[in-house]
């Protein structure tokens, strides 16, 4: 059955030239819209290298202090201490890494034939960082906790910066001057994409390199500092024991304390923690109705459109409707061919869409994945935005794009197949000349 | 040939009701996303009250304690200060360069940073932005603001003697503030966090200017900078004399820059024309990201609604065919059937835009329009975009014009097809 729809359909596409192609051309429109925005997303919370361990991974960006006294507020990130005495020390992780990230420093690399010098992204962290970011080293190693404990300049580097610096990616033991001081290379990785930001850098560091790393920041709260701190657990249920493990010492040291009290907005599972911006409470209702609203509006926009075309076609299949009813077919089974039909041209437009889509966000990789972000965060100079086999092709976007064809389809064709259907026999008959 | 138009569209209602559902639902999402980009583009566009063309920035940095080259010697105050001055010394010096100021606070024309104040009069207070300048360093000539008539000029005021409370304020300060009277001379005071009263006197008035890209206009005020704390956020403006291109100074300043602006452990860093500093600002506030979006999306709808009357009026070919060949039978030119089916388009986009519209209208009038949402723009504006009634028609008046231009393109690709038909073969099926 469905091969005999498959081949009328398919006689119909060839017949009707124009149809088909404004059919196809306005669904491929509207799927690929969909599926720039569906990627973008996807981007942000799926397993993307090096960010393979999504899924177990918690982040606590945001740490309050409330002043009883005052009732003031201060907010920012962990501070040193909190770091080194609580979140090292916590009993249900498998890792912990604290990323640190000082406001308003930037680093450059000055090169030996004294041009001007080249603005690095630098990521400031532990060697814990390696194994909760599943890096392909392409040479060598990240550096060792011996270095992190002493302190000393050794670095992991991407490998376009290899290239950039040194001309190859056999750096290993090579030194270079950041920030006029010496820097030696521990170890090559298969760069990040800019896309992945928590893993994203040109070069890793020890934290502890970083002058006045250990600092209470600015005569602030010392609860208050500038680390992210990741943590990676076996599965859920640890990720839940963590956070209960991190409420109670929150609650036992805020019982300790009379003038403040700590708030914090997590640890949050990676996912969550993608979509939470500063220390608001993340606002489920708000982010559905954006992103959930512009969706529907790229689909009911199109839906409306196709509406219109098919219903003026089905009123020219009236008599072939008519004739088919004559003979024994019942509506339902009617509409189900009409659906069919449509859904092999919404298919056809889906793949349209999504080659569009593919073209548009590799061909604008530098800029369309900003566009949804509220404050543009601009690729570093030098830097291209790498789009990975992975971020396209994953059956996640096979699965949406096909769902929303579907979804498409019946938004377009139901309403008018089934008004169309209704109309008798004879009536429908009458309508051929 | 009006009537006639409502009685094709009548007849046909059925098909040209989704056509119309679509159109209405267009209207108002082109609304709802032209409001922003109308708003942001005339906005960014607004004169900024300084001239931004042969401006430069030079950010400075100074050599960590552990960095090569480290010099213990030269990192007190006096020694930094001292490397500074002679720094300033070679830009100014350079050839091509008119003046050159520094800037030492991290809140000056579209800084990343910024700093605000509440300044009072009687019982009226207002917002202002607060600039920093060290006085005797050519700070206003060097970014082109200009003194309004009766005020010191820029030149007297960058190097006038002041005193710890005097400023200089923006037009719109001293109107706002001190409606009708010589600002210069007066007091403004502002309130501390101890609760102290702190009185500022007003020493000179320059025109209007626009802080920081996005916003309009806000109140700003100058405040004189007399320490010399060289270090971090340490910055020089440069001012390049008329005629010197932008492509061929920054070629060849750059690498004497490097080579040549270092002293003690104190070296330039990086140079950026103020064009693309406001560019940078723009992009780094979303001003550019919502703009692109918004029109990406708009292009998206328009595209669909194209699509769709082209669809509607094209699969009706055949038998609107039919009618054009008996109304050409009956004398009509090809050109009066082309503005009949124009006219139908005109009526449905009209009749869709209004509904629209009205709907829209709803909204706005409980939600309001689009606006920035700084609390530095309190200022009543007088242009057209700050009024509800000229913003509500004006944003319209656009989204109607782009609309209906959409659906007349759309409608006279089929149109012409149409309205050429020969009577005989058109009727031949009659």
């Amino acid at each position: 059955m469905i091969r005999l729809y498959l081949k009328q359909a398919w006689e119909l596409l060839k017949q009707n030239k124009l149809f088909s192609m404004l059919y196809i051309t306005g669904t491929g429109l509207a799927i690929a819209m969909t599926m720039v925005v569906f990627v973008a997303h996807y981007i942000k919370v799926a397993p993307i290298y090096p960010e393979t361990n999504r899924a177990q991974t918690w982040v606590l960006k945001s740490v309050s202090v409330q002043y009883l006294k005052t009732k003031g507020n201060s907010n920012w990130q962990s501070s040193y201490k909190l770091v080194r005495d609580w979140w090292y020390a916590m009993q249900e992780t498998e890792t912990v890494s604290a990323v640190y990230q000082p406001w308003g420093i930037e680093d450059f690399i000055q090169p030996d034939n004294m041009g001007a010098d080249i603005k690095v992204e630098v990521k400031y962290t532990d060697p814990a960082f390696f194994q909760i970011f599943q890096f392909k080293f392409l040479d060598e190693k990240p550096f060792s906790q011996a270095d992190f404990d002493s302190g000393i300049m050794n670095a992991v580097i991407g490998e376009s910066l290899a290239r950039r610096l040194f001309g190859t990616t056999d750096v290993v033991g090579k030194t270079f001057n950041l920030n006029y001081t010496d820097c030696r290379v521990a170890g090559v990785v298969k760069d990040a994409s800019f896309l992945t930001s928590s893993s994203f850098a040109q070069l890793y560091l020890p934290y502890t390199s970083v002058t006045g790393y250990d600092n209470v920041n600015g005569g602030n709260d010392d609860l208050l500092g500038s680390y992210i701190v990741y943590f990676k657990v076996k599965d859920d249920a640890q990720g839940m024991a963590l956070k209960a493990e991190v409420d109670e010492l929150v609650r036992k040291y805020n019982a300790s304390q009379e003038e403040k009290k700590l708030v914090l907005l997590g640890p949050d599972i990676f996912w969550k923690s993608a979509y939470r911006h500063g220390n608001a409470p993340l606002d489920w209702w708000e982010l559905i109705r954006q992103w959930g609203g512009l969706v529907l509006i790229f689909l009911l926009v199109p839906a409306l459109n196709l509406c219109g075309m098919i219903s003026t076609r089905m009123e020219k299949r009236l008599p072939e409707m008519g004739i088919c009813k004559a003979f024994g077919a019942n509506r339902g089974r009617l509409l189900r061919q009409v659906l069919t039909e449509n859904l092999i041209l919404t298919c056809l437009g889906g793949l349209l869409g999504l080659c569009l889509a593919w073209i548009v966000l590799i061909a604008g990789r530098n800029w369309v994945f900003t566009l949804f972000e509220r404050y543009g965060d601009s690729v570093p100079e030098g830097v291209d935005t790498i789009v990975s086999f992975d971020m396209l092709f994953s059956p996640w976007v096979f699965m949406v794009g096909f769902a929303v064809c579907l979804l498409l389809n019946m938004l377009s064709a139901l309403w008018p197949a089934w008004k169309a259907l209704r109309k008798n026999i004879v009536y429908s008959l009458n309508q051929k000349k | 040939m009006w009537k006639l138009i409502i009685n094709n569209l009548w007849s046909r209602r059925k098909r040209n009701g989704w056509l119309l559902a679509e159109l209405i639902l267009v209207s108002v999402v082109t609304w709802v996303i032209m409001d922003p980009v109308v708003v942001l583009l005339h906005d960014t566009s607004l004169p900024l009250g300084y001239d931004a063309d042969r401006l430069y920035l030079i950010e400075m940095a100074s050599l960590d304690s552990h960095a090569q080259g480290y010099d213990e010697q030269a990192s007190d105050s006096a020694s930094r200060t001292d490397n500074f001055f002679r720094l300033m010394n070679k830009i100014r010096n350079y050839p091509g360069v008119e003046s050159a100021s520094p800037l030492l606070v991290a809140s000056y024309l579209n800084s990343q940073g910024n700093s605000s104040r509440g300044f009072q009069v009687d019982s009226l207070s207002l917002f202002t932005r607060v600039m920093y300048f060290n006085p005797g360093q050519h700070y206003f000539e060097t970014y082109g603001i200009k003194a309004i008539p009766g005020s010191p000029s820029a030149e007297e005021l960058s190097k006038a003697d002041y005193g710890e409370h005097d400023i200089v304020v923006t037009r719109n300060f001293a109107e706002s503030l001190l409606p009708g009277k010589q600002a210069i001379g007066q007091q403004v005071f502002y309130v501390d966090y101890t609760g102290d009263t702190i009185y500022y006197r007003i020493a000179g008035v320059v025109e209007n200017i626009r802080a920081y890209s996005g916003e309009r206009a806000s109140l700003v005020t100058f405040w004189p900078h007399f320490r010399w704390n060289i270090g971090e956020q340490t910055r020089v403006l440069v001012r390049l004399k008329p005629g010197i291109s932008s492509g061929h100074f920054m070629n060849e300043f750059r690498p004497w820059m490097v080579k040549e602006l270092r002293a003690g452990n104190l070296f330039a860093r990086s140079v950026i024309s103020y064009p693309q500093l406001i560019k940078n600002y723009e992009y780094q506030w979303g001003t550019s990201n919502k703009i692109r979006l918004n029109a990406a999306v708009v292009i998206f709808f328009l595209i669909n609604l194209c699509l769709g009357v082209i669809g509607t009026f094209w699969l009706q070919t055949r038998k609107r065919s039919e009618e054009a060949g008996i109304m050409r039978s009956f004398g009509a030119t090809p050109g009066y059937i082309m503005r009949m089916l124009l006219g139908e388009g005109f009526v449905l986009c009209t009749l869709a835009f209004v509904m629209g519209c009205l709907g829209y209208l709803q909204y706005a009038l409980k939600e309001g329009l689009y606006g920035i949402n700084s609390f530095m723009s309190r200022i009543a504006d007088d242009d057209w975009i700050s009024s509800f009634e000229t913003h509500f028609l004006g944003v319209s008046l656009i989204v109607y014009i782009i609309i209906l231009v959409v659906v007349l393109i759309g409608i006279y690709l089929p149109a012409r097809n149409i309205s050429r038909v020969n009577p005989v073969d058109a009727l031949r099926d009659e």
